[in-house]
């Protein structure tokens, strides 16, 4: 069977090292893997007034899957885009069913591990037993989706991690798309307690499945001097721990 | 607070004001624990909810009907039924009886549609003083300021402002406020006189029931009651999408209302008041009004914000909303504030600034999460948006970005480069920090923190010379 | 719910059980109803200025619903002001009619002899409360400060 994979915008340009972490674990569970050209699934033209523009974009990426079994998001919310909110702007559109039927072969990483691939790697990734590793539940993906076990279920398998959860693990981290830009000091406010919370349980680490949460929470992590390592999900269970984790400086921290 | 500012302003007023911010903190959490226990208790608090939902949406199908039968059971036991088609309409309907009652002072229990036509300064505009009943909302009139939450209209205030203000409106001598038990108290000293001496009574309806012309009030203080029932004349002041078929729909509102709102089964009081009929009843007043406020739901019922009428005012969506807890209600300029507001504002009211809530929104959901009728806001929310692009476009500049990175994503080879481009940039920007601290352009999001820096090329531009490449091995993932 | 329960075999002892109570005042307003105002309430001044004087008030709930341990009065029985202006509430209540749920209890109102619909129909469970202070609880805010609930045979 053959798994396309939407790499998403955020990962395609700031983050490849979590495209590959994807490919390798679905190349794992036996899978061809196959990267259509593609570009966005167009949530920021949605989310932002622009239906019709979203509407062009989401065909292109339609298409663009057309030959795939499955198409697989290291993202919840761009998941959750293509997923659930592709059929609302198609209504009254003959293009409707092959929308739906593109639909539902989107899935978020964790979940198509969990659910369709059954993933359970004999061979473990190391490391990890002795880190106080926390995890972000985004919104798009564990309301959209349902994504809330999945991921902590791989970590589990794949890295015998037990989560150590932290308070409002289901809050907002502020990002939100145009939000973080347009209302900097209420998203500040946001980010701030992610952190918090983060520290509460003295977290070193900080996973989550999607990049822009991550991106948010890193860039404030590291613009307040909180130590704690951030990284997408993929990348642990891919055993991708030497690429440096995001907002981090290759080698040693040069000096400020 | 300045009104006339944009909501970032307002927001960054809130994030500054120490007693607010300590204010929202008790109260955030503790609605939350409290809403999710109630519901944790319950082996079937989803169907609850569904059951609600469905009542809301049989309620506004046949509307009409409904509100007819409503009319025609309060006539025929006694009482009035007033059409307000807009806000004013209201003021002037319940500024017409308390003239006809002789009022000089009226009671209020909590009426948010009372707060929407600004009922209060009315009333005071016409030498007739309103007495505001509910705890809430008699600190508030203290303080001369407007309600910042649906169900806790003074959830803003902390137990220190509230003493202040009822050293400085009471005139009680010396006395010891430090204690919650003495503030409630003293206002139930202040105020039980007030019950008594009225002509008449204004109170709000949670719903209304078609089936027998009667208006619900759920209570815990016990002032609604006394509002309604003491006084010769009770005016109900409400909007026409309160309205329920029957006693049983009813049952099914009142099981998710407490829950939602505060955590409780049920409130202390529910009370279902009626005109008074042909059986004497052992007292209550002779005169019974309903007034019906239409101010534009009668254009979002036949619009695609449709579901916005289900709302029964549980509050429950702006107490799990990361973004009220942390500017509070007043930040939204609406007594209708948090998620809900940030919907029907814009709609009743329909000014340009109001659509700038539905944008003060991360759409994380959580709204929709606890709403017990299952209101689908931040979809709502988006609607907005779509209405705002088209009732106030913005220019061309503040659409440029999104116009075009979309032509870039339509066209494969030229997203590729552009994307590519940019990426080096700020990589080359950022050093080997990996992260930059400054973005020109960028100054929203590196004012509070950093920018992580991309690596070399992007995904696609790796994977497509990958495949062009004779090697193929494996170790080519992880390369830097 | 906030509410104190107690067992009596019959509706006669309730006057003695109330003189008794640690609290009990000397003054009481009670309700109309035959089935309260026809007890022996020699041990008490009856008051009906309850809203000078509201220190204790004695009613019979017509029914309640065991889903949330509400009570039921209305205006045909009982004056609403009897019901909020005294500090306690006494109700009297027989354990016949308690029903499961709310729409049992509507039915069972509209079974009854037909008559209008009564002007207030109140659903009690628990004293006046309130929490517009920092989201603490406080009991007695304009209604009364306890409710005490009397279940008869």
């Amino acid at each position: 069977m053959t798994v396309g994979l939407f790499v998403t915008c955020p990962v395609d340009i700031l983050r490849p090292s979590v495209a590959e972490s994807t490919v390798a674990l679905l190349e794992a569970c036996g899978y061809r893997v196959e990267v259509p050209a593609q570009s966005c699934c167009g949530q920021v033209a949605f989310n932002n007034g622009e239906p019709d523009t979203t509407r062009q974009m989401a065909w292109d990426l339609v298409k663009a899957f057309e030959n795939c079994d499955y198409v697989v998001a290291p993202s919840g919310s761009c998941g959750g885009m293509a997923k659930c909110h592709y059929p609302e702007l198609f209504q009254g559109d003959g293009r409707l069913p092959e929308v739906e039927r593109f639909c539902d072969k989107v899935y978020e990483l964790t979940s198509f591990l969990v659910e369709v691939a059954h993933y359970n790697p004999t061979e473990k990734v190391a490391g990890l037993d002795q880190r106080k590793i926390t995890y972000h539940d985004s919104c798009a993906g564990l309301r959209e989706l349902g994504i809330k076990q999945q991921p902590r279920e791989m970590l589990a398998r794949c890295a015998g991690v037990e989560v150590t959860e932290m308070p409002e693990t289901e809050v907002c981290c502020g990002f939100g798309g145009t939000f973080c830009v347009k209302f900097p000091d209420v998203s500040n406010s946001m980010v701030t307690n992610k952190l918090h919370n983060a520290a509460s349980v003295d977290a070193d680490m900080l996973l989550g499945g999607d990049l822009s949460c991550l991106l948010n929470i890193a860039g404030k992590a590291h613009r307040d001097g909180q130590n704690v390592e951030v990284r997408h999900i993929a990348e642990v269970l891919a055993g991708d721990l030497h690429t440096p984790a995001i907002g981090a400086a290759q080698g040693p921290e040069p000096e400020q | 607070m300045d009104v006339s500012q944009d909501f970032n302003a307002r927001a960054q007023q809130a994030l500054s004001d120490a007693p607010l911010q300590s204010a929202l903190a008790k109260a955030g959490s503790g609605f939350i624990d409290k809403r999710r226990a109630a519901a944790s208790v319950e082996a079937d608090f989803e169907e609850m909810r569904d059951q609600a939902k469905e009542v809301r949406e049989r309620s506004l199908r046949d509307l009409d009907i409904y509100i007819q039968h409503f009319e025609a059971q309060v006539t025929n036991a006694g009482g009035h039924v007033h059409w307000a088609e807009s806000v004013e309409d209201l003021r002037r309907i319940v500024l017409e009886i308390c003239h006809q009652a002789g009022a000089r002072h009226v009671t209020k229990g909590k009426s948010m549609v009372s707060e929407e036509a600004h009922l209060n300064q009315a009333l005071e505009d016409a030498d007739i003083t309103p007495w505001e009943t509910d705890l809430g909302e008699y600190i508030l009139q203290l303080a001369q300021e407007p309600p910042s939450h649906i169900v806790a209209p003074a959830l803003h205030k902390t137990k220190g402002q509230i003493e202040q203000l009822f050293r400085q409106a009471h005139d009680l001598g010396e006395r010891d406020l430090e204690a919650v038990k003495a503030l409630v108290d003293e206002a139930r000293t202040v105020i039980r006189d007030r019950f008594l001496s009225v002509d008449v009574g204004i109170t709000g309806a949670n719903l209304l029931i078609a089936e027998t012309g009667t208006a619900m009030l759920a209570t815990n203080e016990g002032n609604g009651d006394l509002t309604s029932s003491l006084p010769r004349t009770h005016i109900v002041t409400t909007s026409f999408d309160r309205v329920v078929p029957s006693w049983d729909d009813a049952a099914k509102i009142m099981r998710v209302l407490g829950r939602s709102a505060t955590g409780q089964t049920v409130t202390s009081y529910t009370s279902f008041f009626s005109a008074p009929g042909a059986t004497p009843n052992k007292d209550g007043p002779e005169n019974f009004h309903v007034v019906l406020l239409d101010n534009r739901r009668t254009e979002i019922l036949d619009s695609e914000y449709r579901e916005m009428l289900h709302c029964i005012r549980c509050g429950a969506c702006m107490n799990h909303c990361p973004v009220y807890q942390t500017v509070g209600g007043h930040a939204y300029d609406s007594v209708y504030p948090g998620p809900m507001g940030a919907v029907l504002s814009p709609l009743i009211r329909g000014e340009k600034q109001d659509y700038e809530l539905a944008n003060a929104s991360t759409f994380c959901g959580r709204c929709e999460e606890v709403c017990p009728v299952r209101i689908p806001l931040p979809k709502l929310l988006r609607y907005l948006r779509n209405e705002e692009q088209l009732k106030f476009p913005k220019g061309l500049l503040e659409r440029a970005p999104i116009a075009a990175f979309a032509a870039l994503a339509r066209r494969p080879r030229l997203y590729r480069w552009a994307t590519n481009t940019g990426a080096s940039l700020l990589r080359l920007l950022s050093g080997r920090r990996g992260r930059l601290r400054s973005i020109p352009g960028m100054g929203s999001w590196t004012r509070h923190r950093d920018m992580p820096a991309p690596e070399k090329q992007s995904f696609q531009t790796r994977w497509q010379n990958k495949q062009r490449s004779d090697n193929n091995t494996d170790d080519v993932f992880f390369r830097q | 719910m906030g509410a104190q329960v107690t067992e009596l075999d019959s509706a006669a002892e309730v006057p003695y059980w109330l003189s008794q109570l640690p609290f009990s005042s000397q003054r009481l307003a009670l309700s109309e109803q035959p089935e309260v105002s026809g007890l022996d309430w020699s041990r008490f001044t009856v008051d009906s200025d309850y809203a000078s004087h509201g220190q204790m008030g004695v009613v019979k709930a017509s029914m309640a619903a065991a889903e949330t341990g509400t009570v039921l009065m209305h205006s045909h029985d009982v004056p609403t002001g009897l019901l909020y202006l005294v500090d306690r509430l006494v109700i009297l209540l027989d354990r016949a009619q308690i029903k499961a749920r709310y729409e049992d209890m509507w039915s069972a109102r509209s079974d009854a002899p037909s008559r209008d619909t009564p002007r207030a129909t109140h659903l009690i469970t628990g004293p006046s409360r309130t929490a517009d202070v920092e989201q603490t609880i406080q009991v007695g805010a304009h209604g009364p400060r306890e409710v005490l609930v009397v279940l008869l045979p």
